[in-house]
């Protein structure tokens, strides 16, 4: 070996880089990945992106050609599938457009006059992830493109994904959900529950805390008003659950196939952020009464866009 | 070390970095983690000691700085995979399936310790997606590479291969 004849500072050199690195580590936690750290990360991946968006341009066909050739039995079913469904779709679709055109004139009937707010829309091609078991991946848009922190992300079938985590200039990282400490409102039927991510498993947790009434194996999860815009769909109930007492808690497969995202679509949202101002609710769990506040589920940020934001106190 | 062996060093880090960042996440099966697997194969090349470290733990970082996981945590797991990589060496120095069994078991190591250390710094939910999987394929996959890989690096930062690979 010919490093044996210099002086072997292997040892030190080991201790100081561990040494380094926990210091990192204690650095990122303490920061919550702000500040330094996210300039440095959102640094990197600027430099990373062009060499990631140049060797996705020639991996990419390379790449779905073999997908394709070793799932073709499987995509002639899921041919066959997404037919029978589509038919079943464009059935339910003229039964609502029917109905629209009776609330349309229901509302006209009554001066109904609701606002709906539009939200701009970023396709963005996702360029990269760490490895083959990190759920987070970057994007080819950034700020300059008006992709901001905290921005919900949505697939092009518009299944929720997650939120942008980091934005530099030109790039972003996504977090999807399933890999997210924050917890996500939605509603099931008429019931708003908190949604969070199961360590290790595709499913996700559902917990409803003044459940009425049960539910069922395949009932459709969506957002209610929050980090993502109302109505967007989640996914949908693994199998039946009962109330317990008031609680409820369920199974949730998320619709989104991460595995698959080539392309994602990112959303204004809140539509002015500028404009939103925010107080903290901190929810007290009924049992404790009057506490001090530590420990709680979460807490409720409250906008004047009437959203509300729910973390988890992860 | 040479200025020549470095740059090659630093080469085959970034496009270990964005072949695993695009290509390999691809994949199902065949997972390898190149950024370990160079740390791991640095040693067997004539790159001093230190600097096999030093190259393992800036590899760990730049992956950090892409993943949504904690800085610093792959930095420390690659370190110590580099230096069990650079005391055991010498054991394994006696043909390409010795290196590319020594490539897999380390990367387990790696795979284990990575996943101790995510969970005890509070990384469990991100860490811990596809258990199985991970533990299984990213050896396998890492010793399987191996063999294209160890002599490819040797040639390039040593400028000769080394032994019998």
């Amino acid at each position: 070996m010919s490093s044996l004849d210099r002086p072997d500072h292997t040892l030190p050199t080991f201790v100081t880089l561990v040494v380094v690195a926990i210091l990192l580590m204690t650095f990122d936690i303490r920061t919550d990945g702000e500040g330094v750290v996210g300039t440095i990360r959102g640094g990197t991946q600027t430099l990373i992106a062009p060499l990631q968006r140049g060797a996705a341009f020639v991996v990419d066909p390379i790449a779905d050609f073999l997908d394709g050739v070793s799932d073709i039995a499987s995509l002639r079913e899921t041919n066959e599938a997404l037919r029978a469904e589509l038919a079943r779709a464009q059935a339910a679709l003229a039964e609502a457009g029917d109905d629209l055109a009776r609330l349309e004139a229901l509302e006209a009937l009554h001066g109904l006059d609701l606002e709906t707010t539009e939200v701009a829309r970023t396709a963005a091609n996702v360029i990269g992830r760490a490895d083959q078991f990190d759920l987070a991946f970057q994007i080819d848009k950034g700020v300059n493109d008006g992709v901001l922190e905290g921005q919900p992300v949505i697939d092009v079938y518009g299944f929720v994904v997650g939120t942008v985590d980091e934005a530099s200039p030109n790039t972003a990282s996504v977090v999807p959900i399933q890999g997210s400490r924050n917890q996500v409102s939605v509603l099931v039927g008429s019931q708003t529950g908190l949604l969070s991510a199961n360590p290790g498993l595709a499913e996700m947790r559902l917990d409803i805390y003044d459940a009425r009434e049960p539910v069922r194996e395949g009932d459709q999860v969506v957002t209610s008003a929050n980090t993502f815009p109302p109505g967007l769909a989640v996914g949908q109930i693994v199998a039946d659950a009962e109330p317990e007492s008031t609680a409820l808690t369920a199974s949730v497969m998320p619709y989104t196939d991460l595995d698959s995202l080539r392309v994602v679509v990112v959303l204004a949202w809140p539509p002015d952020p500028t404009s939103v101002t925010t107080t903290t609710v901190t929810t007290v769990p009924e049992d404790e009464g009057e506490g001090d506040g530590e420990g709680e589920e979460g807490e409720t940020t409250t906008t004047d866009e009437g959203t509300d934001t729910t973390q988890g106190d992860g | 070390m040479r200025p020549r062996a470095l740059g090659f060093a630093l080469l085959s880090l970034v496009v270990a970095v964005v072949l695993q960042t695009t290509l390999f996440v691809r994949f199902r099966i065949f997972t390898p983690d190149l950024v370990l697997l160079l740390s791991i194969l640095f040693a067997i090349t004539d790159m001093r000691r230190e600097g096999v470290l030093v190259m393992a733990f800036t590899g760990g970082l730049i992956v950090d700085l892409l993943s949504s996981n904690l800085l610093g945590l792959r930095a420390a797991v690659f370190s110590v995979i580099a230096f069990l990589a650079v005391r055991t060496v010498h054991r394994v120095d006696i043909g390409p399936v010795a290196v590319a069994i020594w490539a897999g078991l380390l990367t387990l190591v790696g795979v284990v310790l990575f996943l101790l250390l995510g969970t005890l710094f509070g990384q469990g939910g991100l860490v811990a997606t596809d258990l199985g999987r991970r533990l299984v394929f990213v050896p396998l996959s890492n010793l399987v590479v191996s063999f294209a890989v160890a002599p490819l690096l040797n040639r390039l930062i040593t400028g000769r291969t080394r032994g019998l690979i």
